[in-house]
């Protein structure tokens, strides 16, 4: 709970110290203009009804990481400070760290090449993949407090086509005989990253989205896994953790959608001893709509209820870069569904940092110039991760419409509570807040992110519990008893 | 995160686009080029009203050769209006989701390509009446669209029309002949009935011990698959009243049938055979020449176009008659759009056998426009090594049943797919689930 203190009064801190930041720099703002003809929503938080438990926030290293961890340091510290430090940027929690298979000659983009520590079975370098590892400490340092390693393909010597894209055909990669070898070279990295360098990994991932047709042709490393073959190697995988001893909790399955995921859900629900040791099931938001979410959480509900969810990897799949509001709250429309309609109890972006012409990343770079561009959507993942801590519980809602969508949580000791609302109009909106069944903290600070503001304290002097939200934005009201 | 072949360029795009570290324009705007040519004259400052050049949005889903083909249809609207700027805004995923979230944000398109959910966005005031554009410009749609009117009854809500079919064509069945040659089964034709189907799908289906080598059929939870299915048994969702009917003995039997063939025949694969092949879609089995039959819209002959074995189009079988689903996609208006006149011009322009053209030029799909569906263009055109039978469209235009459509259609959807998908992966029985499903439409359309 110190931390949590420190977090928020660092946060406050955070608004005057944003030229550090080169976010605006703002104090207490009067924002937002309000006529009578605003409409109001009133949205009820019911204080009994809890949802899930929040893990946290994040976004993944891969296609980054090895580059940026190796600029000079003023850079590269300013990217590590926007993603993970909760003053002076938006202070995720969660950090997926890519293990590399290596030998991707054959992928013309460098980026989307990953090194691997192995040299020759069961020897390793451990000065490899250097910048990718710098910035994961740079996670840590800056108050990262959950670490996922998650690969993409196991390194091209354990696999069938010699190359960690994929097989000739989008068949499984992993050569029949390199299970078990494969399994322990994933243990032995996680042991070194804990042992040596001191990253508190809580998860390992060694499967992403399976379901897809990995071929060799494509220009990023995967690996394609049947259902049958997902749950062999789970099996081979937990017998290799045990027999070391390892600390580690297996993340599963990285599936590439919501709509196909039950068929390999079946087949781990299948042997009663993977399913147990899974905290969690790990979905992509990628391809999916609402409803898609919608009948998956029946599915769950009606055939494995209580099982965790997590959504561990989304951007928006268009072309053309964008860095306003306008895919910011694409994004916060979907994070809202994640969190609402599929309960995960953990939100992870897809590439932190991106030097594409795509509407990916939080932050875009030249890597010529070693240049940074912040995007809306850094801020808007930021309303949520900065605030919402691990260990915060969702509370249910009532109210909102189609274009105010509100969603509440509190801490374990109910000493402070988060509200995020998005306002996807191009109106303003007064929000009325009420509790059920308990009563609002009265202490209030407000963040916005909109076009004018990037998670800045503003204060819009309203009635007690109203509070005015701009025209497209997000705001989190941060409420301490 | 799985990406298209398209980012590899877009990688070097970035590289040279966001050097001054700034996010680079996703329009490039065209410098006119420095010429040696007087100056045009500048005309003389007056109080007169300067008429600025319109610019329309108009939104899309679908594949790269989609945008290039709107791309050449609206150049060619913009050669013919140099006073109408038309800007493509293509959304390859969670189409609906994102264009209502534009719409509730005030930045709708102008604009918007829409298919079945239409009286979604009519029924909400979202898009408007194209009634009066079409009387205006004394438009019959007949000629446009055929004696039917093709889909415009189907995008019509309470005599209003809302969208102008723009892309259609019928749910035809693909086949493998060289597969059919090889088993010794005479080619699929409109008079088959399930019983000749199964037939050939099992005499198509090649087993090595346990594992399927070849599948004689393959589709899966899509709408228009097990839809149509249901049509052919004299089955229907809606009755004449508008009434759900879906646990008639004609329906619940169509889907028993369909289930049966991947888990009883074990002719067609099941979730976990795709999840297994590394795709969730037949159409990339099919022209990968591992299934003999599957069903799709006209624009799968364009993943075919490499194929190195023998294939063609049939009109779908029957059961108790002849059914297939027509759909498309038309153009509407939104509400929000400054400019209707000019974008019904527009809509005017893509739908006219002219705008129609680069569609059958490109081999995208079946143009709506009955000009251009009838045209030695789209009939005549080179789509195989080997001609293909054309007639399977127009055969399949006379089995369309009328599509059930209603401002309720998304979520009569999302009760079939939470439903039907448990079905479909072998975990709940067709009748009692069809009763279920019954009753939660009638619910629904009771609210």
């Amino acid at each position: 709970m110190l931390l949590f203190f420190l977090i928020f009064l660092s946060a406050c801190a955070t608004i005057k110290s944003d030229a550090e930041t080169h976010s605006p720099s703002v104090d207490t703002t009067p924002m937002t203009s309000i006529s009578q003809d605003t409409k109001t929503v009133v949205v009820t938080i019911n204080y009994q009804s809890e949802a899930q438990t929040m893990e946290g926030f994040g976004a993944a290293g891969a296609w980054w990481a090895q580059d940026v961890g190796g600029w000079e340091d003023e850079k590269r510290r300013l990217v590590a400070d926007l993603l993970f430090d909760p003053a002076k940027g938006i202070g995720l929690s969660f950090y997926r760290h890519n293990l590399g298979g290596g030998n991707g000659e054959n992928i013309q983009d460098v980026w989307r090449r990953a090194e691997t520590f192995e040299i020759a079975p069961g020897q390793y370098d451990w000065t490899r993949d250097a910048n990718a590892m710098w910035m994961l400490r740079a996670a840590r340092d800056r108050g990262v407090e959950h670490f996922v390693v998650f690969v993409n393909s196991p390194p091209a010597r354990m696999t069938v086509s010699g190359l960690t894209t994929g097989e000739k055909d989008g068949k499984s990669n992993l050569s029949p005989e390199m299970y078990a070898e494969f399994s322990q070279y994933m243990v032995d990295i996680v042991r070194h990253l804990q042992d040596e360098e001191d990253i508190p990994v809580d998860w390992l991932s060694p499967i992403n989205e399976p379901q897809w047709g990995w071929s060799y042709k494509n220009g990023q490393e995967g690996c394609h896994y049947g259902p049958d073959e997902a749950l062999a190697l789970t099996r081979v995988l937990l017998e290799t953790l045990r027999k070391n001893q390892l600390d580690v909790q297996l993340s599963l399955f990285e599936s590439g959608e919501w709509k196909t995921a039950d068929v390999y859900i079946e087949k781990l629900a299948s042997d009663p001893q993977v399913w147990d040791a899974l905290p969690h099931l790990s979905i992509h938001s990628y391809w999916s709509t609402r409803a898609d979410k919608e009948r998956f959480m029946k599915y769950m509900q009606k055939n494995h209820p209580g099982k965790p969810l997590w959504m561990s990897e989304w951007t928006e799949m268009q072309e053309g870069r964008d860095a306003s509001m306008e895919s910011a709250l694409i994004m916060a429309n979907v994070i809202h569904d994640d969190l609402t309609i599929a309960n995960v109890t953990s939100w992870q972006y897809w590439i932190a940092v991106s030097k594409y012409q795509y509407r990916d990343g939080l932050i875009y770079v030249n890597p010529l110039g070693q240049d940074v561009l912040q995007t809306k959507r850094l801020w808007v993942l930021g309303n949520y991760s900065r605030f919402i801590r691990p260990g915060f519980v969702r509370l249910e809602t009532q109210g909102g419409d189609d274009t105010l969508l509100v969603s509440a949580y509190r801490s374990a000791d109910d000493q402070h509570w988060v509200v995020v609302a998005v306002n996807l109009a191009n109106e303003p909106v007064v929000l009325k807040l009420k509790a059920l069944q308990g009563q609002l903290p009265e202490s209030v600070q407000q963040f916005e992110t909109s076009a004018q503001f990037d998670l800045s304290s503003v204060e819009t002097g309203n009635e007690s519990g109203t509070w005015n939200l701009a025209p497209q934005s997000v705001t989190t009201l941060v409420m301490d008893r | 995160m799985k990406l298209s072949k398209l980012f590899a360029v877009l990688v070097v795009l970035s590289m040279l686009l966001a050097a001054c570290g700034q996010a680079a324009p996703t329009t490039v705007v065209e410098e006119p080029a420095a010429t040696d040519a007087p100056a045009a004259e500048v005309p003389a400052a007056t109080d007169a009203p300067v008429t600025e050049p319109v610019t329309l949005t108009l939104s899309f889903w679908g594949s790269d050769l989609d945008t290039q083909v709107y791309q050449q249809r609206v150049n060619m609207f913009m050669e013919k209006n140099p006073d109408i700027k038309v800007e493509l805004l293509y959304i390859p995923s969670d189409y609906s989701q994102k264009v209502q979230t534009m719409i509730a944000g005030g930045t709708a398109p102008d604009v918007i390509q829409l298919s079945e959910d239409v009286h979604s966005y009519s029924s909400k005031g979202q898009v408007i009446s194209l009634n009066d554009f079409v009387a205006n410009d004394s438009l019959d749609l007949k000629t446009r669209y055929g004696e039917t009117g093709g889909l415009t009854t189907a995008y019509s809500l309470d005599g209003n029309l809302y969208a102008m079919p723009d892309r259609g064509g019928a749910l035809i069945l693909y086949y493998n002949k060289d597969m059919f040659d090889a088993a010794g089964v005479s080619y699929p034709t409109k008079d088959w009935t399930w019983v000749e189907f199964l037939d050939a799908t099992q005499k198509l289906t090649i087993r090595d011990g346990d594992t399927v080598t070849q599948y004689g059929f393959a589709a899966g939870g899509w709408w228009p698959w097990w839809m149509s299915f249901i049509y052919m048994n004299g089955g229907a969702v809606l009755d004449a009243s508008g009434q759900p009917v879906v646990n008639s003995p004609e329906a619940v039997e169509a889907i028993q049938f369909y289930n049966d063939l991947v888990y009883k025949y074990q002719v067609a694969p099941s979730p976990e055979d795709y999840a297994n092949l590394g795709t969730n879609s037949p159409d990339p089995l099919f022209a990968q020449g591992k299934v003999a039959m599957s069903t799709t819209g006209f624009w799968g002959i364009g993943g075919l176009k490499d194929a190195t074995f023998n294939w063609d189009i049939a009109p779908l079988f029957k059961n108790k008659q002849n059914a297939t689903v027509v759909f498309g996609s038309g153009l509407a208006i939104s509400k929000d759009c400054k400019n209707p006149e000019a974008a019904w011009k527009l809509i005017e322009f893509l739908t006219s056998e002219e705008g129609q053209a680069p569609i059958v030029d490109f081999k995208q799909d079946a143009p709506a426009n009955i000009a251009n569906l009838s045209g030695d263009a789209f009939l005549n055109q080179s789509w195989s090594s080997k001609p293909i039978n054309m007639s399977a469209l127009g055969d399949s235009a006379n089995a369309a049943f009328a599509l059930p459509l209603s401002p309720k259609w998304n979520e009569m959807m999302s009760v079939f797919d939470t439903n039907l998908g448990e079905v479909f992966a072998n975990r709940a029985e067709v009748q009692p689930t069809m009763d279920a499903i019954q009753e939660q439409l009638v619910e629904l359309f009771a609210q």
